[in-house]
């Protein structure tokens, strides 16, 4: 039995190259689940410490900190603000004292590795389940969105970038409230393209874009970036909106980790919908 | 294969991994260039090395790339294929008599215009794999053609480069 394990290897390469190809690509099919195998991501240990110890030599030491703690008064302060808090105002004759209830919680987080310049980006950070976060989650910097938590370990997580080609954002012009989703077309990491917007919408350049709300993982009203360029395909009802970002996301140091308490009852009672139709 | 090529390897091996996770991959100027110094391990590996056993080393470089890149499976399919084409371009760019030992197929060992030869075919055959299979599309694929090109250029001059810098193997 050894010697025809022996034989195979030493004399039908080809049989090792097919069984690795194979192999290999059942990885590439697996990387795009959710529940894909996160040892071998950059939110494995020894990725995230190899990032982590390399990515503190490159920054400052001591502006690092006290950017952290400004990032977290930060957060401290987004928590406070009424776009936080679900309204559960319907009458107030009925409601008793609790109008507002919570609905997103921030977590800070440092980009410990970061990617900008290839067809799917992907961002680490240094927060894991050990402290909360989930999948799916929006992942917003202070000057806008950055993209979504796709892979979580214990203390690292894998944020999908917006420059991703499955990145899809539910978005809408804030002036004039026409929505579509914005998408990265590969070539300029400051510059995403929102589609869908119907042709007969008014865009003014520098109109902000702002996340729609209409998903369950970014509030509502979220900073995406402004309007760059508009072009109307020959034969299209839509236009083609070139925004530039507002985050610098090549230069991201601290950002938040974003998450909707009651996402899983939003979505719950979608499914409910779904499965009716479905009858 | 003796002591001293074994450790030659074993230390190219890691030497390119860190070069191309702490240095290349975070040299981001553009959406177009994407260098790769990696497969210089694969190209490297001695003549005579057994077939299977580049396939598996060079699955297992990929592997380790794909852990940092977060692009699970494509540098390991990639390296894994362009270690198998690696024994059919030896074969083609065999000199009349055969190859005179089983050394490191290098500059020195072969010449320059061999060398560039042989590195030019495989790394060409590393990007435009690696690159395509990236994204899986022909959606924008004049852009694709250039972003293959450009990172090919900059990727075949960073591993022809050393050969003309270093002189560790004769």
């Amino acid at each position: 039995m050894e010697n025809l394990v022996h034989f195979l290897l030493r004399h039908n390469a080809f049989i090792v190259f097919m069984l690795l190809e194979a192999f290999s690509f059942y990885l590439i099919s697996q990387n795009s689940k959710e529940s894909g195998v996160v040892l071998a991501s950059s939110a494995g240990a020894l990725q995230g410490y190899v990032y982590e110890t390399t990515n503190s030599v490159w920054k400052y030491q001591n502006l690092a900190t006290q950017n952290k703690q400004l990032i977290e008064e930060n957060a401290k302060l987004h928590e406070q603000l009424n776009s936080t808090y679900f309204s559960n105002k319907v009458d107030t004759m009925l409601i008793k004292n609790k109008t507002l209830e919570q609905q997103y919680t921030y977590t800070t987080a440092t980009v410990i590795n970061n990617s900008i310049n290839r067809q799917n980006n992907y961002i680490t950070i240094d927060r894991g389940t050990k402290h909360g976060i989930r999948l799916n989650t929006a992942v917003v910097s202070a000057a806008g969105v950055v993209g979504i938590v796709k892979r979580v370990s214990a203390h690292y997580a894998v944020v999908m970038s917006l420059l991703h080609h499955d990145t899809q954002i539910s978005a809408k012009l804030l002036r004039t409230k026409y929505f579509g989703s914005v998408t990265w077309n590969g070539i300029d990491p400051t510059v995403v393209i929102l589609r869908d917007i119907s042709k007969n919408a008014k865009i003014k350049l520098g109109d902000s874009v702002v996340t729609s709300g209409y998903s369950s993982i970014f509030p509502t009203e979220m900073f995406i970036g402004r309007v760059k360029g508009v072009e109307i395909e020959s034969g299209s009802n839509f236009h083609t909106v070139y925004i530039q970002l507002g985050a610098d996301l090549g230069k991201l140091e601290h950002v938040f980790v974003v998450d909707n308490i009651l996402r899983k009852e939003q979505e719950d009672l979608e499914k409910t919908i779904n499965a009716e139709k479905d009858e | 294969m003796n002591s001293s090529f074994l450790i030659n390897n074993v230390v190219r091996f890691f030497l390119l991994l860190v070069v191309q996770i702490l240095v290349l991959k975070n040299i981001q100027v553009s959406t177009y260039i994407d260098i790769f110094i990696y497969p210089m391990f694969i190209l490297l590996l001695p003549i005579r090395t057994p077939h299977w056993l580049c396939l598996v080393m060079a699955f297992l470089m990929g592997f380790i790339i794909d852990g940092f890149y977060d692009t699970l499976g494509l540098h390991a399919a990639t390296a894994t294929l362009t270690a198998y084409v690696r024994e059919y371009v030896l074969r083609l760019l065999e000199p009349r008599g055969g190859f005179s030992s089983d050394r490191t197929p290098n500059r020195l060992l072969l010449g320059s215009g061999w060398f560039l030869r042989y590195a030019a075919i495989l790394m060409l055959i590393h990007l435009t794999f690696c690159l395509f299979f990236e994204t899986l599309s022909f959606a924008h694929f004049h852009i694709l053609i250039l972003r293959i090109a450009m990172s090919y250029v900059f990727s075949l001059i960073l591993v022809v480069l050393p050969q003309y810098l270093f002189q560790l193997e004769r």
